[in-house]
């Protein structure tokens, strides 16, 4: 029997499948797009194909993230901040901090003895911080996501961002590549600026490592590095940040699941 | 009763008054859909009262012979200066004390005289029965709330409110009286308060099916009053109303703490979520004082920041929710 767990996030939508064992037997990763139901579909077929099962395995599944509403063939939804939490510990059974790091939420999470999350904050409204936030600037910098997280490795200086807004700091960019900085610099300090929101996150709910980082995010390195400095701690990070989320919700779904047998 | 409607902003105006001054109440809500009203106040004011702005001038209100706004706080002041300028809108500025002790006391009950004059200039008469019938509809509700062992769905009491609004008090006490025998719930659930500024439809809402204690005006706190005590009419509301549990308005928090602790002795408060109103000084310098209280009690604390819009739902409905499952998940331990 497998368990699923379904995170339609803001523009990723993944899917883990685990087994009685809690061992990941299949998962994807795929654009959420216009319509997250479709996607939900899409990206369970995609991880049922892998793990050369089919729908009827499917014990219990377990939606979560910005869209766990329209996943209507779910038995239940769970927030983001408990599935983080549950997958990291899941991987991490000693960190007592996770960040999670997505396209429109960024969240510090303080976890308690059990692994399960007590406190937590998130960022406001706006994409500052936030994967969006990078996706924005690697496009006025004319270049790939993977790319970016290269590029600020390389600097040797930080030109320092001001502006935390999305759409201001698009064109302080604009403008700092016409004042002739090094492309490099101006990177390190995009990245800067995502681990400075993200410091103040953190210090909300009084982090203590082991910090695990979780979220798309965490697949670049420049904010891994810069983000290390500011907490001051290595960030544990598990093999597909991205996910993390899925991961704790299939866990949820096989203790739901092992609850109505018993 | 002449059957007019008189506007009013705040819980702070005596109902009492209006209705024995053969009027009808009718409390000035947020709309339902935000409208704005940029070109009258500053958007860096009061949500609230913006949005009541706005919503007076496109005519979402029914009609009314008059308007009182209480001076609650800048923004209402603000709001008063623009009402008094427009020809369609008899206002009166309820000026309404920081301090509550004698001296605040008889500076209200002199602002009571003047809002009865007032009305009296708009047509209605304060008759001895109508008055002294609206004074015990209002004891009577008084009664109602005054248990703070109430436990009541918060979007019940608030859509039950939203419901009567400018409708006599009686009414309103038959249907709250059904509902709280009806609508009480167990003792020993999850029982979450509510507090801070007044809460969006979206927050109310998404709490939906738990279990709420409303301290905020619109539920709980808005129907509270102290004891009626004094010479005259005027003198014995004035003490009533100020001496109410305070709304963050007053210097006064610890009196305010007065009715957390008194709802601790008698509830199981497993969770608070405090709406802190954007822009809203008053509610931030309370947030920090009940931040201070609710840690002292080991109780967890969730801020929930809103400008009162529809679009900020879904970020509020994962904090809530996230909030409500680290209850269930057993805190600390
Ligand atoms: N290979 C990569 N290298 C660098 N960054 C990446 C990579 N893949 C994804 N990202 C970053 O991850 C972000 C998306 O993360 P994720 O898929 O966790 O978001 P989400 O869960 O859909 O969003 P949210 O949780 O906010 O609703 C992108 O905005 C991008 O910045
Ligand atoms: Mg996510």
């Amino acid at each position: 029997m497998l368990y699923a767990g379904i995170d339609v996030g803001s523009l990723s939508t993944d899917v883990v499948l685990v087994d009685s064992d809690l061992q990941i037997k299949g998962y994807s990763i795929i654009p959420t797009g216009a319509d997250s139901k479709k996607a939900a579909g899409e990206s369970l077929d995609e991880a049922l194909s892998q793990a050369g099962a089919s729908q009827e395995d499917i014990g219990e599944i377990i939606a979560t993230g910005y869209g766990r509403i329209s996943v209507s063939f779910a038995s239940d939804r769970v927030t983001e901040i408990t599935c983080h939490a549950r997958g990291a510990n899941r991987l991490f059974p000693q960190a007592k901090t996770v960040i999670d790091i997505g396209g429109q939420d960024s969240k510090a999470i303080r976890l308690n003895r059990r692994g399960r999350a007590v406190d937590f904050a998130m960022n406001d409204k706006c994409a500052a911080g936030t994967g969006r936030f990078l996706e924005v600037m690697a496009r006025a910098l004319e270049l790939d996501l993977e790319e970016l997280a290269g590029h600020s490795l390389k600097a040797e200086k930080t030109v320092p961002i001001s502006n935390m807004c999305a759409v201001f700091a698009e064109s302080e960019v604009v403008s700092l590549i016409a004042e002739g900085n090094p492309r490099e610099e101006i990177i390190k300090g995009l990245h800067v600026s995502v681990a400075e929101r993200t410091l103040s996150l953190a210090r909300r709910i009084g982090y203590q490592s082991p910090v695990v980082m979780t979220g798309g995010v965490a697949k670049n390195a420049g904010v891994i590095r810069a983000l290390e400095e500011k907490l001051e701690t290595e960030l544990l990070i598990p093999e597909e940040p991205q996910i993390i989320g899925a991961l704790g919700a299939a866990v949820i779904a096989f203790e739901r699941a092992q609850k109505e047998v018993s | 009763m002449s059957g007019g409607r008189i506007g009013f902003l705040c819980t702070y105006t005596p109902g009492e008054l209006i209705e024995g001054a053969g009027f009808n109440p009718y409390r000035l809500l947020p709309p339902s859909e935000a409208v704005g009203s940029e070109d009258l106040l500053d958007s860096n004011l009061c949500p609230y009262v913006r949005q009541v702005a706005g919503a007076l001038r496109s005519g979402y209100y029914p009609h009314f012979q008059g308007i009182v706004i209480a001076r609650s706080c800048e923004a209402s002041l603000h709001f008063y200066n623009i009402l008094s300028r427009e020809r369609d809108f008899n206002v009166f500025l309820l000026d309404l004390p920081r301090q509550r002790g004698p001296r605040a006391q008889k500076y209200f009950q002199a602002q009571l005289e003047n809002l009865t004059k007032w009305l009296e200039e708009l047509g209605g008469k304060l008759n001895e029965e109508e008055l002294s019938s609206s004074l015990d509809d209002y004891g009577k509700t008084r009664e109602l709330f005054q248990d703070t062992r109430i436990r009541a769905k918060g979007v019940d009491i608030f859509q039950l409110a939203s419901e009567y609004n400018g409708r006599p008090r009686r009414d309103f006490n038959a249907a709250l009286e059904g509902f709280l025998n009806e609508k009480c719930l167990e003792e020993n659930a999850l029982s979450i308060l509510l507090t801070g500024a007044i809460p969006p439809q979206g927050l109310i809402n998404i709490l939906e099916g738990e279990e709420i204690i409303l301290d905020t005006c619109l539920g709980l706190r808005g129907f509270l009053r102290g004891e009626m005590q004094g010479k005259n009419l005027f003198s014995r509301l004035s003490h009533a109303y100020l001496n109410r549990p305070p709304c963050p308005r007053f210097l006064d928090g610890e009196d305010r703490l007065n009715l957390f602790s008194r709802l601790l002795e008698t509830q199981e408060i497993q969770g608070v979520i405090y709406h802190d109103l954007g822009f809203c000084d008053v509610s931030s310098y309370d947030f920090l004082i009940q931040k201070k209280f609710w840690e002292d009690q080991n109780v967890p604390l969730l801020k929930v920041k809103t400008e009162l819009g529809r679009g900020e739902t879904g970020q509020i409905l994962t904090r809530v929710e996230a909030f409500l499952e680290t209850l269930e998940e057993g805190g600390e331990e």
